[in-house]
């Protein structure tokens, strides 16, 4: 999931909770009698006679407003819940362009390659690499599991020295914005097998 | 003074609220669809059947706004509202540790649980200490660690030493408090 999906998120939920506040707050106002009961009155009904008497002189529009404000409401809803599962991966990588074509990459051959780079570190138990963002900007999108004894120190300059590095001369860029996750793990004992 | 590189660490990590997200955006999905069935089929003029239209009018032509029933549903929906607010406006306890990595462009992060058993492996390498147990709260690491040693004088500082040492080869951003508690036989 990317940053927009999280802010979308934030952005979400503070609506809807804005909106149960409001209806909430409204309800318990009214109910209280904390309104004015010349406009608002406590002991009314939730369908009394002002809602009937808009419902039934405006009905034949009212009912329509009603409907295609539940229908905005579904589709918000439906798209929020489909934005979950957006990906920022980049699907093809245009190296570069010009008179003669286009160059393309394929970005899971050059992630593995960056993987394999990271892997060459012996404190580095397993790299998962995600190229990511448009193509004329990518990124980089690490899972490491290193040596629960690793110096995070040489493991940092391994990343930025060498397999960043690397990785940017592949890319042809000088900007390459990469987010690593680190897990640290008790690397288990080789196999030994006697013959 | 945080660099825009740490805040921009420290943002890459927050919690992405993605369950409260689904839940809620499910529920609007299908109260949006129930409600423009039961409205559409009632305004064609041939009403969904499961839709209990006679009842629900009854229901709400009978319950005044100052019902006591109403009153509880209200305050439940008012403390879910603001629930919904708070979540969304906190930032939240991040799930990695950043890291600082000397590079604008690099984010770094570590898994709490990660960060923590390495400082309390830290701890554990110090003579006399049995077993330790490392809590990370916001910029605070506690630390317990037990000992079967009698005298425990000087334990206390050299552990609070390890620890910190291993969390400055880490270089968290915002630095972290070591405190440290002695459990003895």
């Amino acid at each position: 999931m990317d940053r927009k999906t999280a802010r979308g998120n934030r952005l979400g939920l503070l609506l809807t909770g804005l909106a149960l506040t409001a209806l909430g707050l409204f309800t318990l106002l009214r109910g209280f009698r904390l309104l004015p009961q010349s406009i608002a009155p406590a002991g009314e009904p939730l369908a009394g006679g002002p809602v009937r008497q808009l419902f039934g002189s405006q009905g034949a529009w009212l009912w329509w407003l009603v409907a295609l404000a539940a229908i905005v409401i579904a589709l918000l809803g439906l798209r929020w819940l489909f934005v979950q599962g957006r990906s920022e991966s980049l699907g093809v990588l245009k190296l570069a362009a010009g008179p003669g074509g286009v160059t393309r990459a394929d970005p899971g051959a050059i992630a593995d390659a960056v993987a394999k780079d990271i892997q060459s570190n012996p404190d580095v138990v397993s790299a998962h690499v995600r190229l990511v963002g448009p193509s004329a900007h990518p990124g980089v999108r690490l899972r490491l599991v290193a040596d629960e004894h690793t110096r995070i120190g040489e493991l940092r300059a391994h990343l930025g020295d060498v397999a960043f590095s690397h990785a940017r001369q592949a890319l042809t860029t000088d900007h390459l914005p990469a987010v690593t996750r680190v897990t640290l793990a008790r690397r288990s004992p080789p196999r030994r097998t006697v013959t | 003074m945080t660099s825009a590189a740490d805040r921009a660490a420290v943002h890459a990590f927050r919690p992405r609220r993605t369950l409260p997200a689904v839940l809620t955006a499910a529920l609007l999905a299908v109260i949006g669809t129930l409600v423009a069935i039961a409205v559409i089929s009632g305004a064609l003029g041939s009403p969904a059947r499961w839709i209990p239209y006679k009842g629900l009018l009854a229901w709400a032509s009978a319950t005044p706004w100052q019902d006591p029933a109403l009153l509880v549903g209200a305050a439940i929906v008012t403390l879910l509202g603001i629930w919904l607010i708070v979540l969304a406006l906190r930032p939240g306890r991040p799930g990695m540790v950043p890291l600082h990595t000397g590079d604008p462009e690099s984010i770094m992060g570590m898994r709490r649980r990660s960060f923590a058993r390495s400082l309390a492996h830290a701890a554990e390498e110090v003579m006399g200490i049995d077993r330790a147990k490392v809590t990370i709260g916001d910029h605070r690491a506690d630390v317990t660690a037990h000992t079967r040693l009698h005298d425990t004088g000087e334990l206390a500082e050299e552990v609070r030493q390890a620890v910190t040492q291993r969390l400055e080869s880490f270089d968290a951003i915002g630095g972290y408090a070591v405190r440290v508690n002695i459990r003895g036989k």
